[in-house]
């Protein structure tokens, strides 16, 4: 955004804001503000209103009643698409991130470098400007958080039950009740269990439990012989079945309690289990590779092409140091725009990368 | 913010691997040297990754609602398995009881 957040357009009109409005920022307020200014006339672009974007990024022409009128009645679009951007940074919290971190290598690795604080915030704000640029990848986002939002608070609701059943993965009761007794998070609460049950069992152990108890099944064979068991029975036959049984049940209450969320890297292994450690497809059209390869320019291009810049009419023509200042921004601007308007992640990260470079670059007026 | 000199040095590192690497080798690039790149870079980096590891998460977390629900489902078989046999034991003993 710093590129673009310096390019500014002349003030609004009072008579813009005489009217009454509905809720969210003002235009005069959308427009004294930097970023807020940059996402409306992305919002803008959008929606085929390219001439008013350009205004209000590039300070192009001069504004006239008319653009203001129209600037209003995307105003209310404007304010929901900010809420709902807040919204999403709200559910992208640490504890989210450090899950998903389990489960992915690469986001792994980058917690390891910045932590879960700083990469929550990270996806937030990209996520805030996304909703401008690209409402689509937007929602697919904001309805993939939701939904995965879900599915943690029903398995959390779930491992409420589940903690009845820990007994039989031989967490006893009295080991519980000192658990529950520290008056801790259920997540913590989840860990130490999960820690116990470690403890006891290896995590070699618990994995290889998963793996046999989903390899053999063996509670339908148990429970079709212990109906079977006939009058000529004896002691010693009910015996050895119910010691099976027991056994069985407590391998199983360890396979429940490895399900408990909580233990990101013991629920990072049942996950590998559960896929057969096949690793994730990515998405050519996502990455942009070769997208990026055209589009990045070496820092010598980019001075090769503000030079060939400061020889046309029009930049020869202005006088003052403030607006050949102007002119150098717009010039930057312009140079990034077909490569801000890619969607693919290489393109961006590319974009991002040029952007940070020329604001550090020498550019003589 | 990432000092010039160590950005522009950076920049022509990663613009190498752009032209001469593959996906995978800007990939581990942009981790490797994660902590140095400019924050509209690591935006990006950590959404990209971050949108890979949304829908990784919500299979995880299917398959483990699955195994889960296999699991109940067992414990509940095993459960009546010990219910019945533990009947039949308490049959056995009051029988002999009555025997003697």
């Amino acid at each position: 955004m710093a590129i673009f957040e310096r390019l500014r357009a002349p003030a609004t009109p009072d008579s813009a804001d005489a009217e009454e409005k509905p809720e969210g920022p003002s235009i005069k307020e959308i427009r004294a503000d930097r970023q807020k200014s940059g996402f409306f006339a992305n919002m803008l672009e959008q929606e085929g209103q390219e001439a008013l974007a350009k205004k209000l990024f590039f300070g192009e022409g001069e504004f006239v009643t008319e653009d203001f009128e129209l600037m209003e009645q995307y105003r209310g679009q404007f304010a929901e698409k900010l809420e709902r951007s807040e919204r999403v940074k709200e559910m992208i919290t640490p504890e989210l991130v450090e899950e998903m971190g389990a489960l992915h290598p690469d986001l792994g690795n980058i917690l390891k470098a910045a932590g879960s604080r700083d990469i929550s915030r990270l996806v937030g704000n990209y996520l805030e400007t996304l909703i401008f640029r690209d409402p689509a990848a937007f929602d697919y986002i904001y309805d993939g958080v939701e939904n995965l939002n879900k599915k943690f608070e029903a398995q959390r609701v779930k491992d409420e039950e589940l903690m009845e059943k820990l007994e039989a993965a031989g967490i006893t009761e009295d080991e519980y009740a000192e658990i529950l007794k520290k008056n801790q998070s259920h997540g913590m609460r989840v860990k130490e269990i999960h820690d116990l049950l470690e403890e006891r069992e290896g995590r070699a152990g618990i994995l290889e439990k998963i793996r046999d108890w989903r390899g053999n099944k063996r509670d339908a064979r148990l429970l079709a012989a212990a109906k079977e068991l006939g009058g000529e029975a004896t002691k010693r036959d009910i015996d050895r079945l119910l010691k099976d049984v027991n056994e069985e049940t407590a391998n199983l209450g360890t396979v429940l309690t490895a399900t408990l969320m909580g233990n990101t890297e013991l629920n990072k292994s049942v996950g590998m289990i559960l896929r057969g450690e096949t690793p994730p497809k990515i998405e050519a059209n996502v990455m942009g590779f070769a997208e990026a390869k055209q589009l990045m320019m070496s820092e010598e291009q980019v001075q090769e092409r503000w030079e060939q810049e400061k020889q046309t009419p029009e930049y020869k023509k202005i006088k003052t140091p403030a607006d050949k200042e102007k002119a150098r921004d717009s010039f930057m601007g312009k140079l990034l725009a077909p490569s801000r308007r890619r969607t693919g992640w290489f393109a961006r990260v590319s974009t991002g990368f040029m952007e940070s470079l020329m604001e550090g670059m020498n550019f003589t007026l | 913010m990432t000092p010039y000199p160590t950005l522009r040095d950076l920049y022509r590192q990663f613009t190498d691997v752009l032209q001469n690497g593959t996906e995978q080798d800007a990939r581990k690039f942009l981790v490797d040297h994660f902590s140095e790149l400019p924050e509209e870079v690591q935006e990006a980096v950590a959404f990209q990754f971050f949108r890979e590891g949304l829908a990784q998460a919500a299979a995880h977390q299917d398959g483990i609602a699955e195994l889960r629900k296999e699991g109940i489902n067992a414990m509940g078989r095993l459960k009546e398995a010990k219910r019945i046999l533990e009947d039949k034991l308490k049959l056995m003993e009051l029988e002999g009881n009555i025997k003697s």
